[in-house]
């Protein structure tokens, strides 16, 4: 199941709107891992570290033996086995802990470490935790490459002696391996009743960033914005670019949008105290960092972060009726007016992969 | 004679009056006229009328010609919430006409195109 997690949680982080499936299998991953730690100490023999884990000299003595086609079973984890087992079990909660004020602190602010994370301490955790995915690849591909040298050098199937429990007799056997058919049932039992609550209810995110996000008075923006596109979150764009909007109302991307001072200012203030340098999201926080310190853009669509983000998305789904352009925030981000643009909140249209029909006219 | 001579003038100031308000009540045509009117292109190319953005048919959901959003119909026979709010109407007005003929449009200007709109 470990192995299952593993594999599930590193599929599911290479596509960014598979977020929701990657923080439940990491989870997961997590959990069992913290299981098979508690199990190291306090388990039954067979489990615990001390009972497989050699001094270095005992482990360089049966690599060596190995490679003379003479090393010896044991019935546990082998020397060479059983610290890979403690390396990988290590590197693998140290992941799902990164994983976890990753969550906290930048990807939704959700999570048990939500709100003590700020985005920028997030951003440089998110770099660790995708070295440490890769080590613990690595680490992955040498353990099973372990498995199949003793499989073929003891001529015994190891990966299911995992499953059974049942290990041909070896060095230090004198343990019999207990059975735990109901701890099984109930870790099987426990994964579903928190499955089932995890994509039903979902996690909810920090009550402060939510009120963050809503608690803004922004009817007029609302308003005034979106009646001829929509009301962009100010959070996109920092400072400097809001005050030279404002400056050039007259002649806004060639309208002029003949509104009173009296209108124009609240919204000017609206947006310069909601700007990207004042919002603790992502989206704020990355395509802030991604200009450089005398760029001002105009365009949401100018900043790096957002070229970058947005390199793969095809003419075809611009161009959709469902979508009519990147101007079009909401058509695929359904968090879009809360400014949150989470990484699961990302939903491009499905019916863009079916013929697309057009409304006569 | 006297009394002639005032019946007479009230007589006819009474049909200057009923013709001018006439001329000056709300012509749908012209109004018509102006809508579909086009006046030169942006500097991106699109020729500049109302119909650029509210489509030609205006019973059908318009479209922004830069933002792609759409549009409301402004007939109101589809859309009854439409010439409910006057300060929203000048506005528009205001904002549309400036785009469209670079310039604000005269008040008989704007009453032809509202009574050709509330004619659909």
């Amino acid at each position: 199941m470990l192995a299952a997690a593993f594999i599930a949680s590193w599929v599911s982080s290479l596509e960014e709107h598979l977020m929701k499936i990657h923080v439940y299998t990491g989870s997961l991953f997590l959990g069992l891992a913290l299981f098979r730690i508690w199990r190291g100490f306090l388990g039954p023999i067979p489990y615990r570290f001390h009972s497989f884990l050699k001094p270095f000299n005992e482990v360089f003595g049966y690599v060596f033996a190995l490679f003379r086609g003479q090393a010896p079973r044991f019935a546990g984890h082998n020397p060479a086995g059983g610290w890979s087992v403690v390396g990988l079990l290590t590197l693998g909660a140290v992941e799902g802990g990164l994983g976890l004020a990753i969550m906290g602190g930048e990807e939704h602010r959700i999570g048990p470490l939500r709100g003590l994370i700020d985005t920028q301490t997030g951003d440089l955790l998110s770099e660790i935790h995708e070295i440490i995915a890769i080590l613990l690849l690595l680490g992955v591909v040498a353990h099973l490459t372990g498995v199949l040298v003793e499989s073929l050098a003891h001529k015994e199937n190891l990966a299911a002696a995992m499953v059974h429990g049942h290990k041909l007799p070896g060095v230090g056997a004198e343990e019999p391996m207990p059975s735990h058919w109901g701890l099984a049932l109930f870790l099987i039992g426990m994964i579903g009743v928190g499955s089932a609550y995890y994509f039903k209810i979902g996690l909810a995110p920090a009550p402060e960033t939510l009120a963050m996000l809503k608690s803004n008075p922004k009817q007029a923006w609302v308003k005034e914005c979106g009646d001829c596109h929509f009301a962009f979150p100010p959070s996109l764009l920092p400072v400097r670019s809001w005050n030279l909007l404002f400056t050039q109302t007259a002649k806004h991307f060639g309208e002029n949008l003949d509104l009173d001072q009296e209108i124009l200012d609240p919204l000017q203030k609206f947006a310069t105290k909601n700007a990207a340098e004042q919002l603790d999201s992502e989206a704020a926080y990355k395509i802030l960092h991604s200009l450089a310190p005398q760029e001002v853009p105009l365009r949401i669509t100018e900043t790096p972060y957002w070229i970058k983000k947005h390199a793969e998305i095809s003419k075809t789904v611009w161009n959709a009726p469902q979508v009519g352009g990147p101007v079009q925030c909401p058509a695929c981000h359904i968090d879009a007016d809360t400014g949150t643009f989470d990484d699961d909140a990302i939903h491009i249209p499905l019916q863009l992969k079916s013929p697309l029909t057009h409304k006569e006219k | 004679m006297k009394m002639k001579t005032s019946l007479c003038t009230a007589t006819l100031t009474a049909i200057l009056l009923a013709s001018s308000s006439l001329v000056w009540s709300a012509d749908k045509s012209a109004g018509e006229a102006l809508w579909h009117q086009s006046f030169g292109k942006t500097e991106a190319g699109e020729i500049k009328s109302c119909t650029t953005c509210h489509s030609q048919d205006l019973k059908q959901v318009g479209r922004h010609i830069t933002t792609g959003k759409p549009i409301e119909p402004m007939a109101v026979s589809v859309n009854p919430q439409r010439y409910t709010d006057p300060e929203k109407i000048e506005k528009w007005f205001k904002r549309n006409c400036k785009w469209t003929l670079d310039r604000e449009c005269t008040q008989t200007e704007k009453e032809n195109i509202l009574a050709y709109l509330k004619s659909l």
